[in-house]
């Protein structure tokens, strides 16, 4: 398992544009990680990796969000109010997921079932200090 | 035309709810039914699927059989189909505009397609007949948090919004961190009612000078680190002094900067919007704010606050009379801008 | 007698009409358009034809297995036409319509093997041999049950349809199990769905077919079968000894 220590939001904004020119069409990325450690904020860059040029806010209430000002389609989902893979067929997620764009999935934990076999997942934890954050990952 | 009145069918499935209603001329509601209200086994003649709530599906034809019963109507008497085109979840909204198309096209109807936060701002309009342009509206919902001049019938200006979570998210996920359930919003407002709204000082998060927008998720932040630190300290914590505090924060920088607004521009009339609207704490404020200020305030009834069809009938049909319907060829807009 | 038909479980959408004994059909131009698409072509097609929509008879509809979103606004748009025309719905299965190519069977092959793409090496598929005998019902697949099945039944000349074919054609081709088989592929004009074939199918299979009332037509996702799951959990093989 990769690990990369967080210091500060630069470095969440360093990680989040390096990942984002890494990744392809239909490249799905889980976050997993408790309510603050900055999945939003790590999606917010990752996005500004992609040359989207719109606010990311937050897409818990509609589930998913798109975003189509960068160099891929960005899918960003927030699975907080689903309970299974199955809730997010339901509302017609595959159609993002294998899709031409990039998925990023908040609580993917919550829906493992449903996403695609080729998911990227981060872990984020909590480090030492209030801004300290720990991503892992292993792809 | 139904008693000489012009008919308009309004249809709602944006995200949560599927909601269609009848509404006679420009505000009057003859019906407004929203399918997570029915008791399902109604909706479905006795035969009670599995989760009936989220199933736009499901639930989109008898609810419209139900509007139109209800509001004594014929398919002779609707004059205008109108239907949220966005923003939204698209899934949900494929299916509202699907059928909205599918009965303009089966009637030989007018269709027209409006946006969901026009609606929410003209769901006053069918509870204040003497209401008119123009004056501000505060929209505070699950998905959204804005402050838009409103000039004209038509004309809808963006003053300020959310850079990150809408404030009724933000009460969702504070209330998870303090073990309430889900929808947070009405339980925190219930559970302040208790706590003293002093007891813990949360960071008011204003933005730079002079900005409009809002910004939730520091303030989220902010109390859960608080919660876990006081827990790691072994102290026991008090939601209800968390709720009141919390809220007292949100509803200060809400406050503060609709009143900000108010004065820049000088308008002195006042709208609330969206489900947040509904809560007690806002209105308490904004009403203390008003008085002081000569300001009129204009709250709808709470079904009218949250996603329903009547206010999409009411957006459509003043959409319409000024611009005329769409083509058939609307399509889903879930990134819609105001 | 106007029957409409309306298609939008694949890529391509299309509307059809049959009127005086005399089929039409409108395709949409974009994949993936169902929505924006479907009823300005049914629009089209009836002021072209001269029917008024309360001239209706009765409408049929694809109800899946296909695409997720395309089934919803098929179903939902037909329901709705239906109930305020208060006229019936003929729901048909996306697969089981390709019948009507089996009807076309020539010395060129000898069954018709559908196939659409379900992701993850699963089709929604089925095979037809001459007269519309029904090699294997219409069901949710691996890739690799058709071809057992093709290789069980000895089929020796097969023609697939679908956009499996996009998918799978490779996998196809080079399977070891169809070593010797004459494999062919529908050309991309006769490779996917299409209300005109839909409304052939309806009208030769009346007496078999089901008029419903809206309130009673379902949309057929045709999920995943738990075979599929559990091949794909890895238990597979653990309760049935393969």
């Amino acid at each position: 398992m990769n690990e990369f220590l967080v210091k500060n939001e630069e470095d969440t904004r360093a990680f989040g544009i390096t990942l984002a020119e890494s990744l392809k069409a239909s490249d799905v990325i889980g976050l997993i990680g408790d309510l603050g450690t900055g999945k939003t904020t790590l999606t917010k860059y990752i996005a500004e990796g992609l040359g989207i040029d719109e606010t990311i806010t937050s897409p818990t209430f509609t589930v998913v969000k798109e975003y189509n000002s960068g160099r891929l389609p960005l899918y960003h989902f927030d699975v907080y109010r689903l309970t299974s893979g199955n809730d997010l067929w339901e509302i017609g997620a595959d159609d993002y997921l294998y899709g031409k764009g990039v998925s990023i999935v908040e609580w993917a934990d919550l829906v493992k079932d449903g996403l695609p076999e080729n998911t990227k997942f981060i872990y984020l934890e909590y480090g030492k200090g209030q801004n300290e954050r720990i991503y892992k990952w292993d792809f | 035309m139904k008693d000489n009145e012009f008919i308009t069918l309004g249809i709602e499935s944006s995200c949560d709810e599927t909601s269609v209603a009848v509404l006679s001329g420009e505000r009057t509601v003859l019906s407004n039914i929203i399918s997570s209200q029915i008791p399902v086994h109604r909706l479905f003649g006795g035969v009670v699927p599995e989760i009936a709530s989220r199933h736009h599906l499901e639930n989109i034809n008898p609810v419209i059989k139900e509007a139109l019963e209800k509001a004594n109507v014929t398919w002779d008497d609707i004059d205008l189909i109108s239907v949220t085109k966005g923003p939204g979840l698209v899934g949900a909204l494929v299916i509202g505009i699907a059928v909205a198309k599918a009965l303009a096209f089966a009637k030989d109807l007018p269709v027209v397609g409006v946006n969901h936060m026009h609606g929410h701002i003209d769901a006053a309009y069918l509870n204040f007949r003497e209401l008119k342009p123009p004056f501000m509206s505060l929209v505070v919902s699950g998905g959204h948090t804005n402050i838009v001049r409103v000039t004209d019938y038509n004309s809808f200006t963006v003053l300020g919004g959310t850079r990150d979570d809408a404030v009724g998210e933000a009460y969702d996920k504070v209330a998870r961190v303090i073990g309430l359930g889900y929808p947070g919003g009405p339980k925190i407002d219930k559970l302040a009612k208790e706590g003293n709204p002093q007891a813990v000082n949360f960071k008011r998060v204003w933005l730079e000078k002079g900005s409009l927008d809002f910004s939730f998720s520091g303030l989220k932040t902010a109390v859960l680190n608080y919660v876990n630190s006081e827990k790691q300290k072994g102290n026991e914590i008090n939601p209800a002094d968390i709720a009141a505090a919390f809220q007292e924060a949100v509803v200060e920088v809400i406050v503060g900067k609709t009143m900000d607004a108010m004065a820049e521009t000088g308008e002195k009339k006042l709208v609330l919007a969206g489900g947040v609207a509904s809560n007690s704490r806002l209105r308490q404020a904004i009403e203390d704010e008003a008085v002081k200020r000569s300001i009129e305030v204009y709250i709808p009834d709470a079904i009218l606050c949250t996603d329903n069809g009547a206010m999409i009938a009411a957006a459509g049909y003043l959409k319409y009379k000024e611009f005329g319907g769409d083509d058939l060829d609307i399509d889903a807009y879930p990134n819609l801008d105001i | 007698m106007g029957l409409l038909a309306i298609e939008t479980t694949g890529p391509i959408g299309s509307v059809a009409l049959y009127n005086n004994e005399k089929f039409s059909e409108m395709a949409t131009e974009t994949e993936m358009s169902h929505l924006k698409e479907i009823v300005p072509l049914c629009n089209k097609l009836l002021l072209r034809e001269a029917v008024a929509t309360k001239e209706l008879e009765a409408i049929a509809v694809d109800v899946g297995p296909g695409s997720f979103t395309g089934i919803r606004i098929g179903v939902v748009t037909v329901k709705t036409m239906a109930q305020l025309l208060n006229i019936p719905v003929i729901p048909v299965n996306s697969i089981e319509v390709w019948r009507e190519k089996a009807l076309d069977i020539t010395e060129d092959f000898e069954a018709v093997a559908v196939i659409y793409n379900a992701r993850r090496g699963q089709v929604y598929g089925g095979i037809y041999g001459k007269n519309e005998e029904e090699i294997m019902p219409a069901g949710a697949y691996m890739l690799t049950d058709i071809i057992d099945k093709l290789k069980e039944k000895n089929i020796q000349k097969v023609r697939f349809f679908g956009d499996g074919i996009d998918a799978y054609e490779e996998d196809i081709a080079g399977a070891e199990k169809l070593n010797g088989v004459e494999i062919s592929f529908a050309c991309v004009e006769d490779r996917y769905q299409g209300a005109e074939m839909l409304l052939r199918y309806v009208m030769r299979r009346k007496a078999d077919l089901k008029a419903l009332s809206y309130e009673q037509v379902e949309p057929c996702y045709m999920r995943e079968a738990e075979a599929m799951v559990r091949l794909r959990e890895g238990t597979m093989g653990k309760s049935n000894g393969k």
